[in-house]
């Protein structure tokens, strides 16, 4: 059973995960200062939004806790909202050898990123610090007498594989800036970066770090070789004034201006090699794994749509370009099978890219989707790598009759846009209004805000029912007056007179504070006081009653009235 | 002097109301937008080449999902969704088409022409065919054919007449107006439990838009729960999403259970 809460805080964090997809992670190991025996240094640069923080505290290293100490903090430009924070880390001392750096992982915004994993020499105690992979020629320009000495050297450097390189080979061009001290730029002349006649992937990357007490500032271009041909660039050259700053921030520049040239950088992209082109090359370069596999059901009917799925996996730096093999015009498909008009959807997750590519079987002679092949460039090797899929086994049978006939089955039957259509199979349209495209009026949740409500509600008439009711009650409680008066209305021979008269002087007594409650016995009333009078009335008048006596009517009346009128002022005093 | 009676001003207020909202409808520009799409569709149906009825039903589908994006009316009729849907199948894009029907149905479920379009479109797909015949179905028959935003709308019509019943009975305790509360309790509190049960309790649903394997973990080094893939098209119970939001558990429409790449599937 699904958590909504979840599907929704997930839902709610698609457009996060949309927006957040600047985020990257790099790391690497320094590229100077790699020592056997020595703890080894490294360089984390997250690229990321500058409002959405980096959790210092998560970066893993095979998922152990790695400690890594925040450098600084540059934004890529003044327009743009990324920022690249820069962390350095340690590893421990590792003896001489080749390594691999395993993915780092890190938390920013509260979604993990991950870099690639990459290797790493460590280089012998007494062997010179490893050469730069740089195929361009540069000489230091400036050699300072003491580290305190101002410094900038400028190097350009072209990484990320071997010359020749070939189309479609993806590579880096590196700027390097050693310098020391403060050094504000005033010139900047960097062809590397433009990279004319190549494509641009991506927006340059900058890398800061300490090597040998100088400060490396780099700066990196991932491009991707159009066509053969020799290239060149440069020579390239930086220029700045060096200045010191005082605690109050001011500025004091030198006189002399720090110049630093590198030299031209050539760059030879060779054609593909002929000899040995299997034709199903295609472009793509590299080393890869390669599957496919069918997505779809093994029994169709003629025309169903059967789905491949092709899987490539390899280089990281070259899975994003690496083309589709050629399926249309392959032998076993060509003329058998019909190819969806619209190129097939591709997917990039690592280091693998995957087609799902649609087709239609034509023919129910069709036994099986044939062996696809492919074929790649290894660059380092200079030779060419050809893969074939295993053949899938495909039953075609003949399509249902319907009173829709299917098309005629021919060997190359492609829907041309002027075709005639097919009848059409489903219930038309329904006619919209405005009012179609709104939400039910009181058909929200906020309808349930009407059980707190209605029980507030009632609740409150409730008690006004019963104040109400309360107040009826008092209202019809009589006073001994009214019943006095009432029993004097009465005939006196009438049991109601008795009963009024009674109730009357009862009332009285209740009222004059001397009983509680009128639902006491004239003979339990006590025999002294006002009570004792009223008791010794009431009794006498009840004798007589039981006796048979007739009572003389005016003379009872009066004395009731003498005696009742007195108790009253007494009880009214 | 003569003062008006407040009802009357009310109901005046009411009707001028009404009044300016239709008329103000008749001309709406989203009125003529929705026939300028309508009438794309229709030319779709007549046109004499595949090109032309390609071109027509992408115009109509264009503006129609322009719609969707503006108004998204998830708790309306779901017409706008059928519409959206037809097109989709028109250009042969059925496991789309098979989610909008999906999400119409939801809306709809007493339209036949949902269904009948939703049964074609699996047809074309290959995708199994949802059986809606239980006894549970016919028991509870106001969960099922109703739609969520009318149980919502018949929920507050009932709380309404509860509150005034039940304050009816504490000015007027008689048994007619008592058997009356009792009532439209039972209305409320079926109501209610039933829109939790779509809330809270029913799991989320999706339609499977590309080909994928069920796996039996969330990646794809696991091993693969069946051989046969899941046609796209066929509509899942979501479990439960892992991984960041990257992978979903989900059970088929035979059961079976595994994992899914999130994009392979789209949500209802």
């Amino acid at each position: 059973m699904v958590n909504l809460l979840r599907l929704l805080i997930a839902s709610l964090s698609i457009p996060l995960f949309v927006w957040g997809n600047d985020n990257q992670i790099n790391a690497g190991m320094s590229e100077y200062g790699l020592v056997e025996n020595q703890p080894l240094k490294g360089t984390i640069t997250v690229t990321h939004n500058a409002q959405i923080p980096v959790d210092a505290n998560s970066f893993r290293l095979e998922g152990k806790p790695l400690k890594a100490v925040f450098d600084k903090d540059v934004k890529v430009s003044s327009t743009s909202p990324l920022t690249l924070s820069i962390y350095n880390f340690e590893l421990p001392a590792k003896a001489k050898g080749l390594y691999a750096l395993p993915e780092i992982s890190v938390k920013i915004g509260g979604k993990t990123y991950k870099t690639i994993p990459s290797s790493f020499t460590v280089s012998g105690e007494n062997e010179p610090a490893p050469a730069a992979p740089a195929t361009a020629n540069h000489t230091n320009q400036q050699t300072p007498s003491s580290s305190t000495e101002p410094y900038l050297k400028l190097e350009a450097v072209v990484t990320g594989g071997t010359q020749p390189f070939y189309p479609h080979q993806r590579f880096n061009f590196v700027y390097k800036y050693l310098y020391n001290g403060n050094i504000d730029l005033t010139e900047e002349h960097l062809p590397l970066l433009t990279a004319e006649g190549f494509h641009k992937i991506g927006d340059v990357q900058v890398r800061d770090e300490i090597v040998d007490n100088r400060n490396l500032h780099e700066v990196t271009q991932v491009v991707e070789a159009i066509k053969p041909g020799q290239f060149s660039f440069g020579p390239s050259y930086i220029q700045g004034l060096p200045y010191t700053e005082d605690s109050l921030g001011k500025k004091t520049y030198a006189q002399k201006k720090l110049r630093s040239e590198a030299p031209i950088v050539n760059v030879k992209v060779d054609p593909f090699p002929e000899t040995g082109k299997p034709p199903s090359f295609n472009g793509a370069i590299g080393q890869y794994i390669y599957k496919v596999a069918m997505m779809s059901p093994t029994t169709v009917s003629v025309g169903d749509k059967v789905l491949l799925n092709i899987e490539l996996t390899g280089n990281p730096q070259h899975i994003e370009n690496v083309p589709l093999p050629e399926v249309c015009c392959i032998p076993g498909i060509s003329g058998l099978f019909k190819m969806s008009d619209l190129p097939p959807a591709s997917v990039v997750r690592g280091p693998t890219k995957q087609f799902q590519v649609e087709l239609r079987p034509l023919s129910t002679q069709i036994k099986e989707i044939p062996n696809i092949e492919f074929s790649s460039f290894n660059p380092e090797t200079k030779s060419y790598t050809v893969q074939q899929s295993d053949p899938i086994p495909l039953t075609v049978i003949p399509q249902k009759e319907t009173s829709i006939q299917p098309p005629k089955e021919t060997k190359t039957e492609f829907t041309t846009p002027s075709k005639t259509p097919q009848p059409i199979e489903i219930v038309g349209l329904y006619p919209l209004e405005s009012s179609d495209l709104q939400n039910y009026s009181l058909a929200s949740w906020w309808a349930l805000l009407l059980i707190p409500v209605g029980a507030f509600a009632l609740y409150f008439q409730l008690n006004m029912r019963q104040q109400q009711l309360h107040q009826q009650r008092q209202v019809k409680e009589v006073s001994s007056q009214e019943l006095f008066d009432e029993a004097l209305k009465a005939p006196t021979a009438s049991s109601n007179f008795y009963e009024l008269i009674t109730g009357a002087f009862l009332k009285l007594l209740v009222e004059h504070g001397d009983i509680p409650n009128a639902n006491i016995a004239p003979e339990k009333l006590p025999q002294t006081g006002a009570s004792g009078e009223v008791r010794a009335f009431l009794l006498r008048i009840e004798e007589n009653r039981f006796a048979g006596r007739k009572a003389d009517s005016p003379s009872l009346h009066q004395e009731a009235y003498l005696l009742f009128d007195r108790l009253h002022k007494e009880t009214a005093t | 002097m003569k003062t008006t009676n407040p009802l009357i001003l009310f109901v005046i207020g009411a009707l001028v109301a009404l009044s300016i909202y239709f008329f103000v409808g008749l001309f709406s520009p989203v009125g003529d937008q929705l026939k300028t799409a309508e009438e794309s569709y229709r030319k779709g149906e007549v046109a004499p080449t595949v090109g032309e009825r390609e071109k027509a039903f992408n115009e109509s589908l264009n503006a129609y999902l322009k719609f969707e994006k503006m108004y998204q009316p998830d708790y309306g009729n779901g017409k706008l969704y059928y519409n959206i849907a037809n097109n989709y199948f028109q250009l042969g894009e059925y496991p789309t088409a098979a989610y909008y029907y999906w999400k119409a149905l939801r809306l709809g479920p007493r339209e036949a022409n949902i269904k009948s379009n939703l049964d074609a479109t699996n047809r074309k797909l290959g995708a199994p065919i949802p059986q809606n015949d239980s006894v549970f179905r016919k028991v509870l028959f106001w969960h099922y054919n109703f739609s969520l935003p009318e149980r919502l709308q018949a929920f507050f019509v009932s709380m309404v007449l509860l509150i005034a019943a039940a304050s009816a009975y504490i000015w007027l305790p008689k048994a007619w107006v008592k058997t009356l509360v009792f009532i439209t309790a039972l209305v409320s509190l079926a109501l209610f439990a039933s829109v939790m049960h779509s809330r809270y309790i029913a799991n989320a649903e999706g339609v499977v838009i590309t080909a994928t394997s069920l796996y039996r973990d969330a990646g794809q080094q696991y091993a693969q729960v069946s051989q046969e893939p899941l046609t796209p098209g066929s509509k899942i119970d979501v479990l439960d999403i892992v991984q960041n939001g990257t992978w979903l558990k989900i059970e088929a429409s035979d059961g079976t259970l595994g994992f899914v790449p999130y994009e392979s599937v789209r949500l209802l």
